[in-house]
């Protein structure tokens, strides 16, 4: 009788086990159905020589694509690139992000609601879009920034053809995409601090930058770690940007990773390379993600 | 004395705001600003852009490049554009809502495991899959394919919003739901119902990540999509004004292209100035973390 009453227990608990699993039946089979064949197979084609020459008769040939990219050296200036671009670009995102999220979360701060509606545009507005207006804008000869330069007395300055331009104008057009993500994302946790608090600190004698690292850092840090992680690992793949703007130019002093595995894919039709040249990024991205989400926590935030 | 210092202290916070603000504000809307001057005007190509045309001149206003895209099958490609995004709104947010709920509220053995192995599998660019993506979704009927679209834009979104609804969830107290079931109502619904309305900021949030995403997607469509019956706005867009690709300048058709992407990006605006509100929502409803 006793035993019975135990077993009924069990199977509830084994049931309830099993239901537990079932909501997460519709994520992990989505991904599995999305991800996870095409990942396996493109593990698989960067070892072969798949490619236009071998397109019916792709033969496996071992480690060959990654001896190439590591032995002619040419993958790490492309490494380095990826760093600049994805660092060059999260940091003055988020700072700015801050910087506009503080100024509009200030207590008194009039027209918070049209100013945050028009600072929302850039991410509002469809990105592809945006980029090719940004390519007429930084056109050397006819761009409207190069016209308005003139007004100052600079000369034109050759935008997306010379690398130090090239960066710079990636970046800042990559800024102005973005940075209306991250105010929101910052402005949203910072209003989950109650007022209370600022007005107490306030009374106590602490300025502007007491308060700031006292009261608003600590209950949003967790919030600028997420977004700023999942801002380097979107960043590091976002592909139309430097696509768009340089298409890794001039030379390839400009592609990241995940450009250039375009490229000798779909411009070279040197399929297996641009493969092994995914799996080499993949492996970096996730080595540099694991390592940030445990450093800041955020690994126990999202587990 | 003091009081003086403070307020000058005080007035100076406000201009430096103020003028920062100015400052984000010129450079977030000027690229807009440009591409509604552009569609009013009769400028054909980039090489006719001078400073004077970025001050309105109502001499020269013509809605002559509206009414080409009105020519076009614009409103065909509308509806395609907004099938794709809302299917993939509806099931974005639910695999993601489902799943954040059992990350929160639910004792699922090896769910860290699972969520990290899922977090990397999201790094792989579309770029690197796009190949493998299209051989399989040619053996499975999924080219020309609505739902095909749908899934693969959904299952991005949805690992991310997994995530997002997750940490939102984890600030709300377990009382509403527990009040809910000590009402009479069932597991299943206590949770949903109940967290759904409490997390409606982080689900619309993730409702609109979703949809700008299937909306504005180039990449993807352009590869598992040849019909034109079947074209979105951002593939009939290239269609009618633009040629650009890698760091060549589209060349034809400006003031065209402007009034497309005017047209095509107000119902992204809208939605956006709508629920703005909840976008400043996302951390805030449960109070004090």
């Amino acid at each position: 009788m006793k035993r019975a009453f135990s077993n009924e227990i069990s199977d509830d608990n084994l049931k309830r086990f099993l239901t537990n699993y079932l909501y997460l039946l519709p994520i992990i089979g989505l991904v599995l159905f999305i991800f996870l064949y095409p990942i396996a197979y493109g593990v698989y084609i960067s070892f072969t020589n798949f490619s236009l020459q071998h397109f019916f008769n792709a033969t496996l040939i071992g480690f060959q694509n990654y001896e190439t990219l590591f032995r002619t050296g040419v993958i790490y200036p492309i490494i380095l690139q990826t760093l600049i671009w994805t660092v060059g670009s999260i940091i003055p995102m988020v700072l700015l992000g801050m910087l506009v999220a503080t100024i509009l979360n200030q207590k008194g701060f009039k027209l918070k609601v049209p100013i945050f509606t028009v600072i929302l545009l850039p991410w509002a507005f469809p990105a592809f879009i945006s980029l090719l207006i940004w390519v007429g804008m930084w056109n050397t000869n006819f761009g409207i920034i190069n016209q308005f330069l003139a007004l100052l007395g600079i000369a034109k300055v050759n935008w997306l053809f010379k690398t130090v331009p090239a960066w710079g104008a990636l970046i800042i057009t990559n800024l102005w995409l973005s940075f209306s993500y991250y105010t929101t994302f910052f402005l949203s946790s910072m209003q989950s601090v109650p007022d209370e608090f600022h007005e107490s600190a306030k009374v106590d004698g602490a300025n502007m930058f007491q308060r700031f690292s006292k009261i608003t850092w600590p209950s949003i840090k967790g919030a600028v770690a997420f977004a700023s992680i999942s801002g380097f690992i979107y960043t590091w793949n976002n592909f139309y940007p430097i696509y768009l703007l340089t298409g890794g130019g001039p030379g390839t002093s400009t592609y990241s990773l995940t450009v250039y595995s375009y490229s000798q894919a779909f411009s070279f039709y040197n399929y297996s390379l641009g493969a092994a040249l995914s799996v080499v990024s993949v492996i970096i991205l996730a080595i540099m993600a694991v390592f940030m989400l445990k450093y800041t926590k955020v690994l126990d935030m999202i587990s | 004395m003091k009081i003086s210092k403070y307020r000058a202290l005080d007035a100076a916070k406000w201009v430096a705001s103020y003028s920062i603000i100015a400052v984000v504000v010129l450079f977030a809307i000027f690229p807009l600003y440009y591409v509604v001057l552009l569609s009013f005007s009769k400028i054909p190509s980039i090489s006719n852009i001078t400073i004077s045309s970025m001050i309105p001149n109502f001499s020269t206003f013509t809605l002559s490049a509206y009414q080409a895209v009105a020519a076009s099958p614009f409103f065909m490609w509308l509806a395609n554009s907004l099938i794709l995004a809302f299917g993939t709104v509806i099931v974005a947010v639910l695999v993601a809502f489902i799943a954040g709920v059992a990350l929160a509220r639910l004792h699922v053995p090896g769910k860290k495991a699972l969520i990290i192995s899922l977090y990397i599998l999201t790094f792989f660019p579309f770029t690197s899959i796009v190949i493998p993506v299209y051989l399989g979704f040619a053996h499975l009927r999924l080219l020309n394919n609505f739902l095909g679209l749908i899934l693969i834009y959904s299952s991005g979104t949805a690992i991310f919003g997994a995530y997002m609804a997750k940490i939102f969830i984890d600030s709300v107290p377990k009382d509403y739901e527990e009040a809910a079931m000590v009402d009479g109502e069932s597991r299943f619904r206590a949770l949903f119902t109940i967290l759904f309305r409490i997390a409606r900021p982080v689900v619309v949030f993730l409702a609109l990540i979703a949809f700008i995403g299937a909306y504005t997607d180039y990449a993807v469509i352009n590869v598992l999509v040849t019909h034109g019956s079947l074209y979105t706005l951002m593939l009939g867009l290239y269609h009618v004004s633009a040629t650009a690709s890698g760091s060549q300048t589209f060349a034809v058709n400006l003031n065209i292209f402007a009034a497309f992407s005017i047209l095509m990006g107000l119902p992204i605006i809208v939605l956006y100035i709508v629920f703005q509100k909840y976008l400043t929502q996302m951390y805030s409803v449960s109070g004090i973390k």
